[in-house]
């Protein structure tokens, strides 16, 4: 384990020197990343123009959920989609060496060597924002809040995680349905705002099919202390079973894909 | 014209191979109906300046459809081709690279038209919400303001597809382009339905014209003497995004055959 | 004309910044950066015929890539005059497009999603080729290349050599009087080179096309080439026959033996250079107009049962052309 996380180190470190060649790369990371949070107060700023709550949530308390959605957007394109591009490439041109020849428990890791750290700066500006509705509020989170949000945190990029890859391993029967796993943006995309203010049945698959509810959401709930206990441990149950099952079936598929080809 | 036609049958090919692919990309244009989402549950209270629960799903329904019609991402395609070299290729062809990457942009037009086609005719059948003015005469003037966005739309995309000839991250500025060109076309909200004097400041805007203006063409919002008016500054900035385009381009040319390929 | 392609003391510069190597080179020019002037070209002129099947020279970084794209129009000259087919390149006008052709090693016009002939249709139309001359291209460069069967698969599932010859096929179709070929036979293997080079010599001998090449591979340019012009950090060194140079460089030939008795140093070091020697086999390295007497010479006096005359290889005349700047100013 310790020797995949190094071997990652490697790989992020010669990451950050090539990155640090294209100054204007930085510079455009940087913008738009100062961008998005102007993109959607503006939005937020018309609903609240219209109705004094959004599902429930007032302004400061939707900036939180805001904030969140820039924190995971920000880590999945720093490590999850400079992946994306990778792998579905290989899959399509049917070099996929580079991950059969790394050892098996490997593999997985082998999915996460690319990595965009421009993105980081969303990451920053998520947390940005959340700070900003706390203090806009004057609401100090209390350990117990923060401890809970730190736990869900990492179980929702696990969960986003394994959903890509389960989507993903799909590529190796159906070539052409590479993008498969962008469906699963789309739903992502519902977690700009509170579960809440979308209709019942679509409250009740954002929440118990595709997990977007959990990401930000019920982690932006935990920290107002507005969250039960048992959707905190169920975030955590829900990326530890995601994760099993997603590593399975993508080494079954890398399994299946390198006995079929020649 | 007739590279034209043999660059877009080449594209279409690409679309029929990759048709799964296309249509998941359909599926994934889903931003209108968070927001349409998100206006649904405001308006249970009450219309919202004369928005109602009606209105919001026609608005965003029509939104999706012009969305579909008219939106550009063949920029990550010359982006790629820039990086790689292969526009050494097309500089040496006698024919100017704007005839290709307009059939590849347009390349899947019909296939979602194909889609969107039946799909509308289903939902105006069982949405009892949904109310599009679909009269033959509104239909024809819908589908020329259609070309009218697609273009304005391609040239700017292309344009800034271009600046990749001075810098790396043309995507980038794409991106920051794709923040502006969807709130102050009327793509994530309504126009209307900004506040007073914002609205006024992006009605002069090109952006307008790429999505609200057909948009409330297809609702029937518009008389007969604003279609006109429309219809004419529409055409006026397509002319107007057709000579600054070719003006970078001149420029992009000048500065690629001085550093090189 | 007299001369189909000329070029008059072209040079090309550039500015590229500095990099250094390591993190705080890389931080450092992340702040400021230096600039400095390439050279690629400098002071070149020369004059082709057509139907002459040229060779540029060079290591790495030589310049001859940046020869090529001048020539073919797609950077302009920091001085100098090119003319091409009567054309100035630079201006890269539709008739002198159609004219001319440029092939790059590894670099794909053709469309990676779909059948090689999706893209030769679409050259067909942009290269305003007749119907008729469209069918006869066709079925030339098919036969030549060998197409039978490739032309319908995709271009992403074909194998490097199929998917150069059909790169080949598509460049040609318009029947261009110029061909640019930037290390063509690069990544192929052996067969596929030596067929590379076959179709670009018949090309040449049924329509006196004229080809210039660079080439990593001494191979491709002995086969090909009479006349070379070797570059080295962007000068012409030499402009002439590849035999003669061979020549000039090398004054020397190999007589490699193999003999029935036990050979040693001694033995055969006053017929030449000694360059190895084992029990049963020696190679010597003789003056050229030596050479003879001297092979028989040994026969007289040597009990040999084989025995081979043979030029240095090319590629290490042109490598210690390089690492010792022999024609260097």
């Amino acid at each position: 384990m310790i020797r995949h996380l190094k071997v990652l180190a490697i790989y992020y470190r010669a990451a950050f020197l090539s990155q640090m060649e294209y100054r204007a790369n930085f510079a455009s990371s940087l913008f738009l990343s100062l961008l998005w949070p102007l993109w959607v107060v503006s939005l937020l700023g018309v609903f609240f123009y219209h109705s004094p709550d959004l599902g429930g949530w007032s302004f400061d308390e939707a900036l939180l959920v805001v904030g969140l959605y820039d924190v995971f957007i920000g880590l999945q394109e720093t490590i999850l989609a400079p992946n994306i591009g990778q792998v579905t490439d290989h899959i399509r041109k049917g070099t996929l060496d580079f991950v059969l020849v790394k050892p098996a428990n490997g593999q997985v890791l082998a999915t996460l060597t690319a990595c965009n750290l421009m993105r980081l700066s969303d990451v920053m500006i998520g947390f940005g924002l959340i700070a900003a509705g706390l203090y806009r509020m004057g609401h100090v989170p209390t350990f117990m809040q923060i401890l809970t949000f730190i736990i869900m945190i990492p179980a929702g990029m696990i969960t986003m995680y394994s959903i890509w890859l389960m989507a993903t391993s799909l590529a190796f029967w159906f070539v052409r349905m590479e993008n498969f796993g962008e469906i699963f943006y789309a739903f992502y995309e519902t977690g700009r705002f509170p579960v809440t203010v979308y209709s019942r049945w679509l409250r009740f698959v954002l929440t118990y099919i595709v997990p977007v509810a959990f990401l930000t959401t019920f982690p932006a709930a935990t920290l107002l202390g507005k969250l039960s206990l048992y959707y905190v441990f169920g975030s955590v149950a829900i990326a530890a079973i995601l994760f099993y099952a997603s590593s399975r079936f993508w080494n079954y598929a890398i399994r299946f894909y390198s006995s079929a080809s020649s | 014209m007739k590279k034209f036609l043999a660059e877009f049958r080449a594209s279409w090919n690409l679309i029929i191979e990759y048709r799964v692919m296309v249509l998941i990309w359909m599926l994934t244009i889903v931003l209108p109906l968070i927001m349409l989402a998100v206006w649904l549950s405001i308006a249970e209270k009450g219309a919202v300046q004369g928005y109602d629960r009606s209105t919001f799903i026609s608005y965003y329904l029509a939104a999706l459809v012009v969305r579909n019609f008219t939106g550009m991402w063949f920029i990550w395609e010359m982006d790629s081709e820039m990086r790689l070299g292969a526009l050494s290729f097309r500089l040496l062809k006698p024919m100017d690279p704007i005839v290709h990457y307009l059939a590849y942009a347009c390349s899947s037009k019909p296939f979602r038209v194909l889609i969107l086609g039946p799909a509308s005719i289903v939902a105006l059948v069982f949405l009892p919400g949904l109310t599009w003015a679909v009269d033959p005469l509104n239909i024809a003037v819908f589908v020329v303001s259609l070309a009218g966005a697609l273009l304005i739309l391609f040239l700017m995309q292309y344009t800034i597809g271009l600046m990749g000839f001075w810098i790396t991250r043309s995507l980038s500025v794409n991106d920051a382009w794709f923040f502006t060109y969807s709130l102050a076309s009327g793509y994530l909200i309504p126009l209307d339905l900004f506040p007073p004097g914002i609205r006024e400041f992006l009605w002069y805007l090109p952006f307008r014209y790429t999505m609200s203006f057909p948009v409330e063409l297809l609702m029937g919002r518009l008389s007969g003497a604003e279609i006109l008016q429309g219809i004419a500054i529409q055409w006026v900035w397509v002319a107007a995004m057709y000579g600054i385009n070719r003006w970078v381009w001149r420029r992009g040319l000048r500065h690629y055959s001085a550093v090189g390929a | 004309m007299k001369f189909q392609i000329s070029v008059k003391q072209l040079s090309k510069f550039y500015e590229v910044h500095q990099k250094e190597p390591g993190f705080w080179g890389s931080l450092r020019a992340f702040v400021s950066r230096t600039y400095e002037t390439v050279r690629a070209v400098e002071d070149v002129s020369f004059d082709i015929r057509e139907g002459e099947i040229v060779g540029f020279l060079g290591p790495n970084g030589a310049g001859k890539t940046t020869a090529l794209k001048v020539l073919s129009g797609l950077l302009f000259p920091t001085s100098g005059e090119v003319s091409v087919c009567g054309f100035r390149s630079f201006d890269r006008k539709p008739e002198f497009l159609r004219q001319i052709t440029l092939v790059m090693g590894q670099k794909n016009q053709l469309i990676w999603d779909l059948p090689a002939s999706e893209s030769f249709l679409v050259n067909r139309a942009v290269y305003e080729i007749s119907h008729s001359d469209y069918l006869d291209s066709m079925k030339e460069l098919t036969e030549l290349l060998d197409l039978g069967g490739v032309l319908n698969k995709q271009v992403r599932k074909l194998s490097l050599g199929e998917r150069m010859k059909c790169e080949l096929a598509a460049a040609l179709l318009h029947r261009p009087r110029v061909l640019f070929l930037d290390e063509p036979t690069i990544g192929l293997d052996v067969t596929m080179q030596a067929r590379v080079r076959d179709f670009l010599l018949e090309y040449n001998r049924r329509h006196g096309a004229t080809i210039l090449l660079t080439s990593h591979y001494m191979a491709d340019v002995v086969a090909l080439c009479k006349r070379v012009f070797v570059i080295d950090h962007g000068h012409l060194v030499y402009d002439g026959d590849l035999e003669a140079l061979v020549e000039r460089i090398s004054p020397v030939k190999y007589i490699r033996l193999v003999t029935h008795q036990p050979i040693g140093a001694a033995d055969l070091s006053r017929f030449g250079e000694l360059r190895s020697v084992e029990a049963f086999k020696a190679t010597l390295a003789v003056p050229r107009e030596r050479t003879s007497a001297v092979a028989a010479q040994l026969f007289q006096l040597l009990a040999i049962e084989d025995v081979t005359i043979e030029d240095p290889e090319v590629e290490e005349i042109i490598g210690r052309i390089f690492t010792e700047r022999l024609l260097s100013k």
